[in-house]
């Protein structure tokens, strides 16, 4: 066997990471580069390596047309705005349900407790889409048509952060509540102020996974709004998507600009992330 | 009497409470998600047609007769198992190997990390549009750098036998970034002690991974690929916007085929039908990993 | 947990049942009173001798279509005194998914407004279920008269008048004048329209010569495309898809003129002209010298590839009978039979097709007109390609089969063109697929 060097070694590992990295980036690059061009360029670079690189044949000022274009087309601005406020007000009432409920199922024994387990790894499993029928009737007899709560409802208590919260709860030790319980706190209290403190990263990765599933979801809002005005943007990119003339700059522009948020999101979360999926995954 | 029972093992006290807590989430879950379910099933013995919502009869089992005679049902339910079979050794496995690479101490960690996410960050939807632009057999990128590479330019999606694998390339490279997320804590969670002694008895590295690291991440991996198992069964999103089931229906999917004919051939009947069956073979599954989640008390 | 069961069944049916087990009272006007409610609340009322209508469309208000459909009814509130429109702009997403959802739960829930536009196909489920209303009584001879053939098939369901539309749609064959110059091929037109055999002859020479596929197709578009584009070859060659009353398939789908009209697509990418794999607007920069296209691709053409010197040909005939059979449809307006005011939805479908809405919907988004007064506001359609379009469309449109099971039949269509594609004998797959429409029919009959 030939000794290679550490340093050839090095070099030869960190090409093929780099290598590896770029497999799972250039999308993303294609996709955000390609925003700044216009059409007939991007068409023309799209089967070459310069698809892959910004359009440096046009001035910086002129990379921003498309956007520009595509926000004169559409009301992007009131559509992101109603997706983030559908986003936080699910998340507001959906995390306080979930985890209350999550908490009951791992640290409180009482008749029925299985069956209600197994009825939500059963919902879990269950496509949405088979029932969404039902499911309109059901709002519509409620009358909650063009409500907030309407649109809200079926995803308020949704069964994979019950799950996610009940994993997280059962790794917390039982002697932190004991303790609690000596202090002379009562279940309520203890959940209060000494649960929720310590799960901070669990709130945070089913705070993110709720964000994405109410930012992704479009289906439901068509159904349950009958005004335009109303609309998140995902029901916007689809008509932009299938309006013609379709733009594919112009989709790419306003695809980049509805993935951004998502981005910041992740990035500032990231910490929680592994913490929070660490305690669900290995308990 | 049975009441008595039943309150025999546990106290009032503690059981009201916990209903307490429960109560909002059931509430919500019984009447927006449960019911609904519940309801649809029950149509597969209707002839329910989404636009005659006044003329439901009861058919019996006229569709489950159906079912056995729909050649489409069973070439779905097929191409969903292809498509588990090969998804999970992929994903999870790919997943692993990031973790693996990351959790060492290199340099531009957090650039790789950052890279290997960054499909998690688009939606199915985004990620299905960019993979088609790339995948174009003629004007696509991928095809470009094949042939510059000296390949033969391939049909990927518009394919038979490749359209199916390509999708599971696909739906692997969005998901394995979330799931080494969750692997790389599972690794940090693995006491240093374990590596030091293994090195001190003489185990080589690959002994090592094989007997120290692989065990420890065991619960890890058995949620992953549950996790992973949970999302090939509900496959829709990918051959709905990247080949509509084609060509000729090598990748439709079960999910895809119930929605198929419950929105656009209207039968809710027949759709809840074959729910009924999905449903039924799905619970077997979550039978087998009872197991899994049943927490020593 | 088996106690538990029974309970929750209970509970949902419930639930469910009291939202979709009212009996038949989309017939019945007067309904339970919840149903009245409902239906009060959704549709039109009368306030002080005005009728209040409800109008729903496909597109939003920023598209340029919606545009249109904003400013006609605006148009129309302000001639008309007694009526008053109101449109509610519902988005639609990929293959009509969003908007027709939305149909269809109202249908559910008895919460459809007095008029709903749709596409072509969908009329005679619509119809078949009492979704839409008859309006054909409500419309002058004279105005009937006005619209394309095409238009009136388009919308009539068993003899009568259901729907009517603004705009028509079809496909010509696109060919590139320089490279046809250069093989010496004269371009078939209106008087001298070109036989499967004459597109045959002329690929195979362009193809060989100049080494890539002549005839760009979309062979690789899913969904509505295929039986929209491809079945007026089975209409040429003197067959059909289904029955009169669209419920029988056995002889006619898999007819032997069917299976020749197949063949002919066989025959495109067996010889290479065509394949099953078009490369992107391989026309639009000269790398084929023919398309099959709408007239949407017009616009592109013209302004970003200003080098291509192009026209358009009448959509090819069968060689046997020569006849003109073209694509056609577009959505259209209807009234609905839970509409309280008919007449006057009516009077609005009409107002929404009338010569000025056609001209200025023509005029925003460039579909042919479906009326022919609209021609003489309209120039682009006096001349050139899009004139063929027009002629091609007054001479030989035809509407997509009408039938209750239409999507399947659709589907099955599109499965059996895939399958000749894709190498498969063509007697052989519509022999196979006659058997799944048959016994979707059976269900319906």
């Amino acid at each position: 066997m030939i000794k290679i060097s550490k340093f050839t070694k090095n070099i030869i590992f960190y090409t093929l990471m780099f290598l590896l990295a770029f497999l799972f980036l250039f999308p993303s690059i294609w996709m955000v580069f390609s925003s700044f061009k216009p059409q007939a360029q991007l068409a023309g670079d799209i089967s070459s390596w310069a698809a892959l690189l910004p359009p440096l044949n046009i001035p910086i000022s002129d990379w921003f047309i498309p956007y520009k274009e595509v926000f004169k087309r559409f009301d992007l601005i009131r559509a992101m705005g109603n997706s983030f406020f559908y986003a936080f007000s699910l998340l507001a009432i959906n995390l306080f349900v979930t985890s209350m409920a999550a908490y009951a199922l791992a640290k409180f024994k009482f008749p029925l407790r299985n069956f209600w387990l197994m009825m939500i790894i059963f919902i879990l499993i269950i496509p949405v889409e088979t029932n969404i029928v039902p499911l309109f009737v059901i709002v519509h007899r409620l009358g909650l048509e063009n409500t907030l709560l309407g649109l809200l409802a079926p995803n308020i208590a949704n069964a994979i952060n019950i799950f996610l919260f009940r994993q997280f709860f059962l790794s917390i030790p039982k002697e932190l509540e004991e303790a609690a319980v000596l202090d002379g706190a009562n279940k309520l209290m203890i959940f209060f102020k000494v649960v929720m403190p310590l799960s901070k990263s669990i709130y945070a990765t089913t705070a993110i996974l709720t964000f994405i599933l109410s930012w992704n979801d479009y289906i439901w809002p068509v159904l349950i709004f009958a005004d335009n005005k109303k609309m998140p943007l995902q029901v916007i990119l689809n008509v932009l998507n299938n309006t013609e003339p379709v733009y594919i700059n112009q989709v790419l522009a306003a695809l980049t600009v509805a993935t951004i948020p998502i981005m910041i999101i992740y990035a500032v979360f990231q910490k929680y992330i592994v913490e929070g999926v660490s305690h669900t995954g290995i308990k | 009497m049975e009441m008595k029972k039943l309150f025999g093992k546990y106290k009032l006290k503690e059981t009201l409470l916990a209903y307490a807590f429960l109560a909002p989430a059931l509430i919500f879950m019984l009447i927006f998600i449960v019911a609904p379910i519940i309801a649809s099933l029950s149509f597969s013995f209707t002839d329910y047609y989404l636009l005659k919502p006044n003329e439901i009869d009861f058919i019996g089992l006229e569709n489950f007769k159906y079912i056995l005679e729909d050649n489409l049902v069973w070439l779905s339910f097929l191409n969903t198992f292809k498509f588990i079979i090969m998804v999970i050794p992929l994903q999870v496995g790919t997943a692993l190997g990031l973790a693996l690479l990351i959790n060492k101490k290199i340099k531009f960690n957090l650039f790789f990390k950052v890279s290997f996410f960054s499909p998690v960050v688009m939606s199915l939807v985004v990620m299905s549009i960019l993979w088609m632009v790339l995948l174009n057999p003629q004007s696509g990128l991928i095809n470009a750098v094949l042939t510059s590479l000296g390949f033969e330019k391939q049909p990927f999606l518009t394919s038979t036998t490749q359209a199916l694998p390509t999708i599971v390339v696909a739906s692997a490279w969005q998901g394995a970034g979330y799931q080494m997320m969750i692997f790389l804590a599972g690794l940090k969670n693995i006491p240093e002690m374990l590596y030091e002694a293994a090195g001190i008895d003489g185990a080589n590295k690959w002994k090592q991974f094989l007997y120290i690291t692989l065990p420890s991440l065991r619960n890890v991996t058995v949620f992953v690929m549950i996790t992973t198992l949970i999302g090939a069964f509900k496959l829709i999103i990918q051959p709905m916007v990247m080949t509509s089931g084609g060509p000729k229906n090598s990748t439709l999917t079960i999910v895809y085929y119930i929605f198929q004919t419950g929105v656009r051939y209207r039968n809710v009947g027949y759709a809840s039908a074959i729910t009924l069956i999905f449903t039924l073979i799905v619970t077997v599954f979550v039978m087998m990993q009872r197991r899994f989640l049943k927490e020593e008390d | 947990m088996k106690k538990f069961l029974p309970i929750l069944l209970i509970l949902s049916l419930g639930i469910s049942m009291t939202g979709c087990g009212k009996t038949d009272n989309v017939s019945n006007q007067g309904g339970t009173p919840e149903t009245k409610k409902a239906t009060e609340a959704a549709q039109s009322t009368e306030t002080g001798g005005v009728v209040d209508l409800k109008m729903w469309v496909h597109v939003t208000d920023e598209t340029d279509e919606g545009k249109v459909y904003a400013e006609r009814v605006a148009a129309f509130n302000e001639a008309h005194d007694n009526i008053n429109v109101s449109v509610e702009f519902i988005p639609r997403a990929g293959g009509g998914s969003g908007y027709e959802d939305k149909i269809n739960t109202a249908v559910t829930t008895n919460q459809l407004p007095d008029i709903i536009t749709l596409d072509g196909p969908n009329a005679a489920a619509y119809v078949d279920s009492g979704i839409i209303a008859p309006i054909g009584d409500y419309i002058s001879k004279e105005s009937l008269d006005d619209y394309l053939p095409s238009i009136i098939e388009q919308g009539t369901v068993n003899g009568q008048l259901y729907g009517l539309g603004a705009m028509e749609s079809t496909v010509g064959l696109y060919y590139n004048e320089d490279i046809l110059n250069k093989y010496g091929i004269k371009p078939g037109s209106m008087d001298n329209i070109w036989t499967w055999d004459d597109l045959l002859a002329a690929g195979e020479k362009i193809t060989k010569g100049e080494n890539y596929p002549a005839l760009e197709v979309q062979f690789n578009w899913t969904g509505e495309w295929k039986i929209y584009a491809f079945a007026p070859f089975v209409w040429s060659n003197g067959g059909n898809v289904i029955s009169e009353d669209g419920l029988t398939a056995a002889g006619i789908f898999n007819s032997q003129e069917n299976a020749e009209a197949l063949g002919f697509i066989k025959k495109l990418v067996d010889g290479g002209i065509a394949t099953a794999t078009p490369e992107e607007n391989s026309f639009h920069l000269g790398k084929s010298a023919f398309m099959l296209n709408g007239p949407w691709a017009m616009p592109d053409l013209e302004k970003n590839y200003p080098d291509i010197k192009w026209a358009v040909m009448p959509y090819p005939v069968s060689s046997k009978t020569k006849e003109l059979h073209v694509p056609t449809g577009s959505w259209q307006f209807a009234a609905t039979s839970q509409s309280k005011h008919v007449a006057e939805a009516a009077q609005v479908v009409e107002w929404m097709t009338n010569t000025e809405s056609v001209v200025a919907m023509t005029n925003a988004i460039g579909m042919p007109p479906a009326r022919k007064s609209a021609v003489e506001f309209l120039p682009a359609y006096q001349e050139g390609a899009r004139k063929v379009m027009l002629d091609q469309l007054a001479q030989g449109g035809h509407a997509r089969p009408v039938s209750p099971i239409y999507p399947v039949v659709s589907r099955n269509f599109e499965e059996a063109i895939d399958a000749v594609i894709y190498g498969e004998d063509p007697q052989t797959v519509l022999n196979q697929k006659v058997q799944v429409i048959e016994r979707e029919a059976k269900r319906k009959k």
